[in-house]
Parts: C-alpha cells; sequence; structure tokens
C-alpha cells in the first residue's frame, strides 16, 4: 500500500469521528460501540466498566496531576488524549495510526547489547501518558489523532515493510508505545510468528498486569529514566517515579532484555548524588548488567533555555555509575565519544566500538569478547 | 497651565522609558517572538487606557497634588517593577529555562505593567481635567506636551539607557527625574522654587544612587533572575541584554534570555561545520552570518579555507564571548578571519565579495527582524555574493523523524522561496534542517559521495567521523523529505510579506501551549476573513446611527481606528527601515521621535484650532480621508533607495503618519459633548493596543504590507464618506 493511499487525511479522521459522536445525538436506535469500530477505533483491552457508562482504564496507573486520567465518564477522553469513552465503553482513536514509520539502526533506541548494527523498523503513534517538558519527540508524542499526519498502518503492513527492508526486528519507540498498546500487541504477535523480534523505548508508565502481557512477546525494552526524584517526575514529568522503578524491576523479574537511557538536565537532574543513588539502586534492584546509557541533554520542547549538558557532567555520570559497580554505562547523544563504544568488562578492551549509531568495528560477534572469551549479557543472534 | 504641561511632559518621558526597561525585561523571562512582543506592548496601552479611563471617572475634582503625586510615584514604581518582573518566574512556579504559555505570560506582564500603566494612563486623564479650567483646547495641548515628552524619552531610551545603563539603573534615574519634575511642577507655578516633600524624595534618590544602591539591587536581582545558573557576566547592548552564567563549570551564553550557545561546546556547530562545507565541492571562501559564539569557526577554517568573513550584528556578544572562551574555541585569532560587526543584511547588500559559501546561522524566523534572512530579496542578494559553484545555507530547527503541519508550512514557505533563486534546492533530514541551495550542481546529499569529500580533504575533525553522514543522511529519509516540500503549496517569503514569521510563531505555539493550533492554522489559511473581522471591530461602531449617542460611539470608534491604524503603520515604517536600512536599534529613537514630533506638529497646527470651532465634522472627515489617501500611497511610498535623500523621504513618511494622529486626536475631542480627554486617549490606546497584538504577529506578516495598509485605507474611506454624507 503506498503512504499516500494508506494516509488517512484530518478530514477523513473528523468525519469519522463526527460520525461516532453524533451517534450519541441521534438517540437509543443507534449502536454507538459499532459506529466507534466504523470510525477505526479499537476497543482497548486494559479497563473495566462502571455504572452510569463510566469506564476505569487500567492500562497506566491513575495519574493524579490530570483531571482525566482512569475513570472517565461518557464522551471523555484520557489525558493520554487517545483513549475515549464511547457509550460505557473504552476505544483506542490511534490503532493502526501510525505517524512515522522509518528504518533505524538498533542502537538508536538505544540498545547497545541488542543485535549490534541489526536494522529495526520504527513505527509510532501519537500520544502519551506522561507530559514530559524535555520531550524531543514533543510533535507526535504532545498531541492527539486529529493533531497529527498520521499513515494507516495495520498490523500487516507494518510486518510486511519490515520484511520489506530486511529489517530483523520492529522497534515501538519514539512516542510512548504503552500509549498504542493494542497496535502494539497485535504488530509484536505477527511479527514473531514471521521471526522478527520487538523492542519497546517506553517511559515505563504502566501498570502491571498489561506490562507482564506485553512481557511475552517483546525481546527488549529500552526505559528511559528522566530524572531521580518524584519532585522532578511531578514537576517535569507529570508522573511518578516510583512507578517507572516498579516497571524497571518487573521488566528484569520477567527476564526480558533491559536498557535504560538516563537523561542528565542541567540544573535538573544533574545532581551527581542523586545520580549515585540511582545506579545504586540499579546494582541492587536489577543487577550490574544492565547498561546506563547517560544522555546528554539539548534545548527542546518546553526547557529551550537550559544550557546543553556539559561532556565533563555525562563522564561524571558515567565515573559514578562504574563505581558503583555497573558494568556497561555508556554516554549518549556526545557522537565520537569514547563511552559510546563497549569495552569487555573482563580484559577491559575495546570490543565494540559505535560511531553515532553506526557498528564500527565488532570484536564481539555472538556475544563473545574476542580476546578473553567471556560472554557479554544481552541478545547476540 | 505650565505645570501641568511640565507634569504631563515628564510622565511622557517616565513612560517611554519605562517601557522600553520593563519589555526588555519581560523579554529576558519571557520568549521574544513577535506575537509575545506584541502581547506586551498590547498589555502596556490596555492598561494605560484603562487608567486613562479610571482616571476620568475618579478626577472629578482634581488638582495639581494628585498629579505631583502620581509623577513621583510613577518614578518609583518603574524600579519596584524592574525588581518584581526579575521575580515573576519564581512567583508563576516556573524553573529556569522553561518556556511559558502566552496567558500566562499576559498574566505576568500585567502584574508587572499593570501598576505603572494605570499611573500613566490616569494622570493624562486628570491632568486634561487640570487644565480644562484653564484653557479652551486643554486637551490638545496636553496631548501634545505629553507627546512631546514621549519623543525625548523614546530618544533618552534610544540612545542612554539602554545601550549604556542596566535596568535598575535606568529606573533608578527615571525615579529621579520624575522627583526632580515633580517639585519643578510645584515650583513653576509661582516663578519661584519651593520646598515641597518631592524635593526630599530627590534627594533620597539621588543618595541611595551615590551609595551604590543601584548595582547593589542590580547583582542581587540578577542572581535571582537566573539562578540556579550563577551570573558571570552581564552587559547590555542596544541589541539586547547579554548574559554569561555558569554551572558545573561550563560558560553559557544568553541573549536576552535565549540560550545561544555554551564555551567550549562545539559539538553541534562541528557537525554543522562539515555538513555545510562538504556541500561545495572545493570551498576556498566563506561567509558565516550570526551563530560564531558556538565556536563554529575553527571547523569551518578545517576544510582549508583561504578566508572566512564572519558578520555579527553586536560586537559586545563577541567581545563577551571572547573574555569567556580560550582562542582555539572561537576562532577568532585565525589570520583568515575577518571581522565585520554590521547588519548582515546591509552588509550583503553593499558588498561586492564572492564566496563560495554563505552560512546563515540566526534563530528560525520567529521576528520580523530576523526573517529578513529568509526572504526572497535576501536570496537574491546572497545569489548576487556566491560564485558560480556557491552554496547558500539557511536552517530551520524541526523533527528528524516527523513532520508537522506547522514544520511543513514554515519549511515550505521557506523552501519554495529558495526555489524561486536558485534552480537546485537540497533540504537535510536532520532534526536542524539543512537547507543547501545552489546555482550550480555541487551540492549532495549522498552520503558516499560526502564521505569521499571529507577524506579527500584530510580534514582534522574532533568530533565528527564521516561516518555520522549515514545516520544524518539515510537515503529513504532525504528523498521523503525532498518529496514532502516538492509538493507543498505554500506563499513565498518577501520583505514586505514575511509570512515565514507568522508560520515560526505558529511552530512555537505548539510547543507553548498558548493558542489552538487550529486557530493559528486558520489566520493562516484566511488572511483576509481574518482582515474583515478585525477591521468590522472598527466600522461598525464607526458607521453607527446617527443617534447622539450613536454619534458619540462612532467617533470613539473613528479614534480607536486611528490608535489600531498608527500602531500598524509604525510596525509596517520599522519593517520597511529595517528592509531597506538594516537593524533598526539606533534609528529607533530618531523614528519614534519624528513620529511624535509629527504628531505634535498636528495638534499645534493652528488651522486646526479655528477648524475645531468652525467647521468639525468636515475636519474630522477631512483628516479621516487625508489618513485613506496616506495609507493607499504609503505602500509604494516606503520603497525608498537606501541614500540620504531616501532617508529623509523615509523620516518624512514617519512624520506624515504622526501628524495625521495628532491632526486626529484634538479633532475628535472637540466633537465629544462634555469631554475633557480622557476618554477619547482610552479610545484611542484601546485602538493602538489591538493593533499592537496584530500588527507584527499576524497582520503584516500574513497579509504583507500593502495589502494590509490598503485594507485600512479602505477603512478610513467609508469612515470619511460616512461623515460626508451625514453631517450633523
Amino acid at each position: 500500500m503506498s503512504e499516500s493511499r494508506a494516509r488517512l487525511t484530518r478530514r477523513e479522521f473528523m468525519a469519522r469521528a463526527c460520525a461516532a459522536g453524533a451517534s450519541v445525538c441521534l438517540g437509543p436506535g443507534m449502536s454507538l460501540p459499532s459506529l466507534a469500530s466504523a470510525s477505526g477505533w479499537r476497543e482497548a483491552s486494559w479497563y473495566r466498566r462502571l455504572p452510569g457508562k463510566r469506564v476505569h482504564c487500567v492500562l497506566c496507573p491513575c495519574n493524579p496531576f490530570m483531571r482525566q486520567c482512569g475513570v472517565l465518564s461518557d464522551g471523555q477522553t484520557c489525558y493520554c488524549r487517545v483513549r475515549t469513552n464511547v457509550g460505557g465503553r473504552l476505544y483506542v482513536t490511534n490503532y493502526a495510526r501510525a505517524c512515522t514509520i522509518n528504518v533505524d539502526p538498533v542502537e538508536k533506541s538505544p540498545l547497545y547489547h541488542v543485535l549490534p548494527g541489526a536494522k529495526a523498523l520504527a513505527i509510532a503513534a501519537p500520544g502519551c501518558n506522561l507530559a514530559c517538558k524535555c520531550c524531543q519527540n514533543w510533535k507526535m508524542s504532545q498531541a492527539g489523532v486529529e493533531e497529527t499526519r498520521n499513515f494507516y498502518a495495520p498490523p500487516q503492513e507494518i510486518v510486511r515493510r519490515a520484511k520489506e527492508a530486511k529489517c530483523q526486528a520492529i522497534a515501538y519507540t519514539y512516542t510512548e508505545p504503552v500509549i498504542y498498546y493494542e497496535y502494539l500487541l497485535d504488530t509484536a504477535r505477527l511479527a514473531r510468528k514471521n521471526g522478527m523480534r520487538n523492542f519497546v523505548s517506553t517511559g515505563g508508565y504502566i501498570t502491571t498486569d498489561p506490562l507482564a502481557e506485553l512481557c511475552n512477546y517483546v525481546d527488549a525494552f529500552s526505559v528511559s529514566v528522566k530524572g531521580f526524584t518524584e519532585d522532578f517526575y511531578l514537576k517535569y514529568c507529570r508522573g511518578h517515579l516510583q512507578t517507572v522503578l516498579q516497571t524497571l524491576k518487573a521488566i528484569r523479574a520477567a527476564g526480558v532484555w533491559l536498557e535504560i537511557p538516563v537523561l542528565i538536565i542541567p540544573t535538573l537532574s544533574d545532581d551527581m548524588d542523586r545520580i549515585r543513588w540511582f545506579c545504586s539502586w540499579v546494582r541492587e534492584n536489577l543487577g550490574p548488567d544492565v547498561p546506563l546509557h547517560f544522555t546528554r541533554f539539548t534545548p527542546e520542547y518546553q526547557l529551550r533555555d537550559l544550557p546543553t549538558t556539559p561532556v565533563q557532567t555525562l563522564e561524571s555520570a558515567r565515573s559514578a555509575a562504574m563505581k558503583e559497580g555497573i558494568r556497561f554505562a555508556y554516554i549518549g547523544n556526545v557522537p565520537g565519544h569514547d563511552a559510546n563504544n563497549t569495552f569487555c568488562p573482563s580484559c577491559k578492551k575495546l570490543i565494540i566500538q559505535r560511531v553515532g549509531f553506526r557498528i564500527y568495528s565488532n570484536k564481539a560477534p555472538g556475544g563473545t569478547c574476542s580476546y578473553c572469551k567471556a560472554r557479554l549479557p544481552g541478545i547476540w543472534s | 497651565m505650565a505645570s501641568v504641561l511640565l507634569l504631563i511632559a515628564a510622565s511622557g518621558l517616565v513612560a517611554a522609558v519605562a517601557q522600553v526597561v520593563l519589555i526588555r525585561e519581560l523579554l529576558v523571562v519571557f520568549d521574544g517572538n513577535e506575537l509575545m512582543l506584541g502581547l506586551f506592548f498590547a498589555t502596556w496601552l490596555f492598561w494605560v487606557a484603562v487608567g486613562s479611563l479610571l482616571g476620568g471617572l475618579v478626577s472629578r475634582r482634581a488638582g495639581l497634588r494628585p498629579l505631583q503625586v502620581m509623577l513621583a510615584a510613577s518614578g518609583v514604581l518603574a524600579v519596584c517593577q524592574v525588581l518584581m518582573v526579575r521575580t515573576l518566574r519564581q512567583w508563576l512556579g516556573f524553573e529556569f529555562g522553561q518556556i511559558l504559555p502566552a496567558g500566562q505570560a499576559v498574566l505576568a506582564a500585567s502584574a508587572a505593567l499593570a501598576p505603572l500603566c494605570l499611573l500613566v494612563g490616569a494622570q493624562f486623564a486628570v491632568a486634561c481635567r487640570v487644565a480644562a479650567p484653564l484653557s479652551a483646547d486643554a486637551a490638545r495641548r496636553v496631548y501634545v506636551a505629553e507627546g512631546a515628552g514621549f519623543a525625548l524619552g523614546g530618544v533618552l531610551a534610544a540612545f542612554v539607557a539602554a545601550p549604556h545603563l542596566s535596568s535598575v539603573q535606568a529606573a533608578v534615574a527615571l525615579a529621579l527625574v520624575a522627583s526632580i519634575a515633580s517639585w519643578a511642577g510645584a515650583s513653576v507655578g509661582g516663578g519661584r522654587i519651593v520646598p515641597h516633600w518631592s524635593a526630599l524624595l530627590a534627594a533620597l534618590i539621588a543618595a541611595f544612587a551615590a551609595l551604590g544602591g543601584p548595582a547593589r539591587l542590580e547583582t542581587g536581582s540578577l542572581r535571582r533572575l537566573w539562578r540556579p545558573l550563577s551570573v558571570v557576566d552581564c552587559v547590555n547592548s542596544p541589541h539586547g541584554n547579554i548574559v554569561a552564567a555558569s554551572r558545573a563549570g561550563q560558560i553559557s551564553f544568553y541573549v536576552s534570555g535565549k540560550y545561544v550557545a555554551s564555551a567550549g561546546d562545539a559539538l553541534a556547530a562541528e557537525q554543522t561545520a562539515h555538513l555545510c562545507l562538504l556541500q561545495h565541492p572545493r570551498p576556498r571562501t566563506a561567509l558565516l552570518i550570526g551563530g560564531t559564539a558556538s565556536g563554529i569557526i575553527p571547523h569551518m577554517l578545517s576544510h582549508h579555507l583561504r578566508r572566512l568573513v564572519y558578520v555579527e550584528l553586536d560586537a559586545r556578544l563577541i567581545a563577551l564571548v571572547r573574555r569567556h572562551s580560550r582562542d582555539e574555541f572561537t576562532g577568532f585569532s585565525d589570520p583568515r578571519v575577518e571581522a565585520v560587526f554590521a547588519d548582515a543584511r546591509q552588509w550583503c547588500r553593499q558588498s561586492s565579495q564572492q564566496f563560495d559559501l554563505i552560512l546563515v546561522s540566526v534563530p528560525e524566523p520567529a521576528t520580523v527582524l530576523l526573517t529578513r534572512f529568509y526572504t526572497l530579496e535576501f536570496f537574491q542578494q546572497a545569489r548576487r555574493l556566491l560564485t558560480p559553484a556557491g552554496v547558500l545555507v539557511v536552517s530551520l530547527p524541526a523533527h528528524a523523524d516527523y513532520f508537522s503541519e506547522e514544520d511543513l508550512a514554515l519549511q515550505g514557505t521557506v523552501y519554495r522561496t529558495l526555489k524561486a533563486v536558485f534552480p537546485n534546492v537540497l533540504v537535510t533530514p536532520t532534526s536542524q534542517r539543512f537547507f543547501f541551495a545552489s546555482a550550480g550542481n555541487g551540492i549532495s546529499l549522498d552520503p558516499n559521495e560526502l564521505f569521499h569529500r571529507f577524506q579527500e580533504r584530510r580534514v582534522a575533525a574532533q568530533h565528527f567521523h564521516p561516518y555520522l553522514l549515514y545516520d544524518l543522511l539515510p537515503p529513504d529519509r532525504v528523498g521523503r523529505v525532498q518529496d514532502a516540500l516538492r509538493q507543498i503549496r505554500a506563499p513565498l517569503t518577501t520583505d514586505f510579506a514575511p509570512v515565514a514569521c507568522f508560520r515560526a510563531q505558529r511552530l512555537w505555539n505548539l510547543a507553548a501551549a498558548s493558542i489552538p493550533p487550529s486557530a493559528m492554522r486558520w489566520l493562516d489559511d484566511h488572511p483576509w476573513q481574518a482582515m474583515v473581522g478585525l477591521l468590522s471591530l472598527f466600522a461598525v461602531p464607526g458607521l453607527a446611527g446617527s443617534a447622539r449617542r450613536g454619534r458619540r460611539l462612532a467617533l470613539l470608534g473613528g479614534l480607536a481606528a486611528f490608535g489600531m491604524a498608527g500602531m500598524v503603520v509604525e510596525v509596517a515604517l520599522l519593517l520597511a527601515f529595517q528592509v531597506i536600512w538594516g537593524h533598526v536599534y539606533a534609528h529607533l529613537g530618531l523614528i519614534v521621535a519624528a513620529f511624535m514630533l509629527g504628531m505634535v506638529a498636528g495638534g499645534v497646527i493652528p488651522g486646526v484650532k479655528r477648524g475645531l470651532v468652525e467647521k468639525a465634522w468636515a475636519s474630522w472627515a477631512a483628516v479621516l480621508g487625508i489618513a485613506a489617501a496616506y495609507l493607499l500611497i504609503l505602500p509604494h511610498a516606503i520603497r525608498v533607495p537606501p541614500t540620504p535623500v531616501g532617508a529623509l523621504w523615509f523620516y518624512a513618511l514617519v512624520s506624515s503618519a504622526g501628524l495625521i494622529t495628532g491632526l486626529a486626536y484634538p479633532v475628535g475631542v472637540a466633537l465629544l459633548p462634555g469631554e475633557t480627554g480622557g476618554l477619547a486617549y482610552g479610545a484611542d490606546l484601546l485602538g493602538a493596543c489591538l493593533g499592537a497584538l496584530v500588527a507584527g504577529a499576524f497582520l503584516l506578516p500574513v497579509s504583507g504590507v500593502a495589502q494590509s495598509l490598503h485594507a485600512l485605507a479602505g477603512l478610513f474611506a467609508a469612515l470619511a464618506a460616512f461623515w460626508l454624507i451625514r453631517p450633523s
């Protein structure tokens, strides 16, 4: 299917949405859910029906900072912008509405211990359940379906494109994959059937049961941590740090590969004591083999007037992580930096050299160090 | 009468300087785009209008004393409000570095500006009331005196306060001038110097200044404003406030509160330099416009350039960067580098040099001043300066993996404008979109070709590896971006219709979540409907019925239309000046003074005084007609050559605009029974408030100067016809 033909125009979307909305006016003779389905919406998989045509979405932890979250009245849309209560049923409006589809190296996710140099078909649908003021993808994540330019791309289409582009995996990334959970899950099942892997880059704001189901189909998670205090998450992300930490533990407990990008924002999350605390938390709760990526902040979205993170701060954070016992600590968003590379924790030699998101040299084929034969944790084949 | 005129002239002076100082401070706290600038001016005018209306209501038995108190208080308030603006962010609960939505910015600006503005507006109404029994045309004389004071204040603000004083120093100086003027107001009437409380106040302020109080206040309030960064250097230039602030050993540079670059951090600059220089097969000479603080020069030179000319508007910014950066970072000391401190547009017009590459490294076109580097006329100038295979580079912030409607709109207009001048235009799919334009065939987005050029040149790069080219320019994304931009239909951005400015504000608005994006999109798509809606606001009351109350409304509507048109014309003239002569800063004071002097002249024309009594209605219709004719010819008349004769002609046009405004106010007031001036002044200011809001942010960029002024001419012609057909 060509992109121009597959793309759902705003006019079409509005027409379909209006059709669903109009049913409210047309009275009891019309079936609201059937109209919502006609508009291309998909019924959500994680919610409870409540009396009075209310619903309780249980996909994400209820966000106490947002008025429209958790329990939704008829006609209300959750603050993630893509889950709407239509006549007492919860519908997902961004199912199969991809706002971007690209072929990316897996290193972009960032996943440094997963199939180095492999290609993944990266997709995203609009919306997010956090409101991070530092978001790099805010034009897609802080908008609903009607505010973004989308393509109609059902799971079959995604898998077909991935095969066509000779991708080894599908990466659910850019925005928050949790809020296109149903789309993700259907695509992931189909991808797995077709011998492809699934990688998810997320903010980790999800409840336990949906996460457990997701873990059955996902091969690797990249869960970004944006700060180290509840206060930071409350002020700058409208969320809870504790929930993210629980997600990290659950993923690790499920045995799914995990890497953690850690954004270091000058003045907001560059306190070395907090960074040390987080590293020690990772070592104790997740183990020393979970790679940390200390990522450089560049002025973006609503934090445009903060300076970029000094490379020296990132180096200090990395060094603190190593001292706390983390075996793989990287520096991200600084192309050409030595800490973009993987060093063998055993013989300390450079084994995977990266330039940007490309693999320049790999001395650990199959995840074994060519020099000392030590096994590296991760997914290597 | 002399005391009243002296006091109101001083009030005008205080208002002019305080306006410049406070709005400059607000721009440091909030974003300085055209929309915010318009909002701040509109907020100022709105509260002055409210002050004038309230002053007219409560000043039934006003005397000279309240005027003296208000004048002295407005000086002291100016100091308090500068300090208040610097704490606004903490009050609103916003951390440093965060952009604020326009709604909150207006509320904050209101809180910061309202007390002083209310006083300024009330002083005018009270002055009119006090002067009314003393003169038959008191309102006109007060209007003229205030205008003269404002003109002088404008000159002082442009030539003394902005370039040489810190905001606190300027405000303290104002407080001193206001208290001395208040004292003088008490003394002038009796013809001798009298002991007065304002003299004591002046002495106290002088002592405070002599003991170094302003410097301590400045330091303390700056520390609070920039927390959690530490201010290590702060200078004011005619172009803005420049600050060097440090955090974790890294010094970052800010201009008017906007982050520019960090000393020693040239990661992005290096990538930019290599990506751009590789576009020319063999670059030998380059011109860099802006962006020198980012440390880009050494990386450009690493491509074996023989000569690099950089043009920066603000020499003080470069001096500050030099003070806090190493030479290897800035590259300023390299013998191949030639520095030019001038307006780049003006320099490009006059230069006859030839370059292989012109890199325009200025921020996105969020103001009309910046949009001058994205227009058809500038691209034509640039092509003249390029060698046959030369490359022009401009850039816009974007998203590497996604095109929003707003991105497409902005990039579409820049792409089409470039295509109108250059046969070959390529756009990178990077998060900073680079537009490479050339008349030759050397530009390329093929990573293999660029890799080869990089290797061939043996460039000594620090953080850049040619392998990165494959990440930056994947062929599928390159193709997608070119396809999307080729298909888009967008208007060209020109000097006199800088549509890119509005579209950059649409993008800013998307991040700031201020106005519904769909509303901004509608304005962009339907400029004529928006124009008709705007003019209807003035046409409906302006063409009100023939009943006595209706005529009063019609007159107030007409005065408001004059206020609005005055503001639109002022912005159009400033835009024209920038286009013809380059940056406006050095001449801003003169332009404001020329306008205000024209206004004063309009108010003192003897024939008007007689006309007020004898043929008031005909005079009003005539003034409306003159305004219509002026607006009709102005778009053609402002296209003058940049010669001394052209400058004289330009200033004559500015004074004419002031003259017509000056004519309108006394004539309008004379026709309002029982009106001493406050209500009419309020109507005039409310119109100006709306004009400030729409002129730079929307009307002139989207509709263009000619269409906007012609539409206004139509409004005034209709109003003139109405008064001619239906005389009283």
